[in-house]
């Protein structure tokens, strides 16, 4: 799966012709066009992820700005053993990580409570609404930790292994969090 | 799954963030560029300081007001022909003879002289000659300590030649102890 995710990248990133090893080596010499050359090829990726793990635009704009801005702080360390938009991802879930936990407790409270709520047969305001959540909405329901999983593994591809390290998770704890997110889609997508 | 992999892996923001970006790269440039204006201001001012600290560390290490302390040890009561100058005996800080041998060498000293006249002639010349060569010792080991005083060798020569001094002393008193009274022959 991490393949999957190395070729759509070097898709993006010959898509016009020029190749995105010299922008990026001409950005770590400090050329802003080149960087942002390399912010348009990949701001469309980087912000889905971000909006899909936030669930909000606005917190997802200023996650997709601030990954960047680190990105071309930390473009000198950058070896290029990893694709460079693996790498920006890797950056992004960082910078969304690090806002959820910044917001863990209300976060926590959040889950706590969207999980006491989970079976909703007798919550006639919900039912009531008539409303089929689509699969996007089911994503953005689910509790962050499964959310996190599901979004790198099942949407952007990323094998369990890298979606572990991304997270900082164990790679059982990802297959969890994964389990978790497929039974709660399931449970939410049938109603 | 399937259905989750084919949502849109790429969507647009809803306005061009590449202007705030910019903007923040600018700054940290600007900020970048400050830093390096002053670096070699800050560099000459660290080895400045550098060179101040080294120098308030060389003097005070070198040029200790306190004078150190000397435990002195007096000879009082030798009464040694060709006596020498008292002898003050330096061991380093925190060095010190015993006061149980500094007792014993008072005691000793003290009536020396009388036990040496009771002495035979050639056995006293001995007792001189032996305790002028260990004071003789004494008084260039002391001269050499008080030059380098934390030197341990010569710490443990001093100590030494004290304790010959003291076999000495003690010899001479076994010797007066073991010889004949006048009203015995």
């Amino acid at each position: 799966m991490g393949t999957v995710v190395a070729l759509r990248m070097t898709e993006a990133a010959e898509e016009d012709g020029v190749s995105e090893a010299l922008l990026v080596r001409q950005a770590k010499n400090g050329d802003v066009a080149s960087f942002e050359t390399l912010y348009r090829r990949h701001e469309g990726r980087v912000y889905a992820l971000c909006l899909r793990m936030t669930r909000a635009p606005d917190r997802a704009e200023d996650c997709l700005q601030e990954a960047f801005v680190k990105a071309w702080r930390s473009l000198p360390s950058f070896e290029g053993r990893s694709a460079f938009g693996t790498w920006l991802h890797r950056i992004a879930v960082n910078q969304v990580l690090s806002l959820q936990r910044s917001e863990s407790r209300k976060a926590g409270f959040l889950e706590l409570v969207e999980e006491r709520l989970e079976p909703s047969d007798n919550q006639p305001a919900q039912r009531d609404a008539g409303v089929e959540m689509d699969l996007e909405q089911a994503i953005g329901s689910l509790p962050p930790g499964a959310r996190n999983v599901f979004v790198l593994f099942a949407v952007h591809g990323y094998s369990h292994d890298e979606t572990a390290d991304m997270l900082g998770v164990a790679v059982g704890t990802c297959k969890a969090q994964l389990h978790r997110a497929r039974r709660l889609l399931a449970e939410r997508l049938d109603r | 799954m399937q259905a989750a992999r084919r949502l849109p892996d790429n969507i647009s923001p809803r306005r061009d963030l590449w202007p705030a970006i910019a903007a923040r790269i600018a700054a940290d440039e600007r900020q970048m560029e400050r830093q390096d204006r002053w670096r070699p201001f800050g560099m000459v001012a660290a080895a400045l300081a550098l060179v101040a600290v080294s120098s308030l560390v060389t003097i005070w290490v070198t040029d200790d007001p306190a004078p150190r302390v000397v435990h002195q040890i007096s000879p009082g009561g030798m009464a040694v022909p060709a006596r020498s100058a008292p002898l003050a005996a330096g061991f380093g800080a925190g060095v010190t003879l015993g006061p149980r041998y500094e007792r014993a060498r008072q005691e000793l000293t003290q009536d020396l002289e009388g036990r040496l006249e009771e002495l035979p002639e050639p056995s006293r010349a001995l007792v001189e000659r032996n305790l002028q060569q260990i004071r003789a010792a004494l008084s260039e080991i002391n001269a050499e300590l008080s030059k380098d005083p934390n030197n341990v060798l010569l710490q443990q020569l001093l100590l030494a030649a004290y304790q010959d001094e003291l076999a000495v002393l003690m010899n001479v008193n076994k010797m007066v102890q073991t010889l004949p009274l006048r009203t015995e022959i």
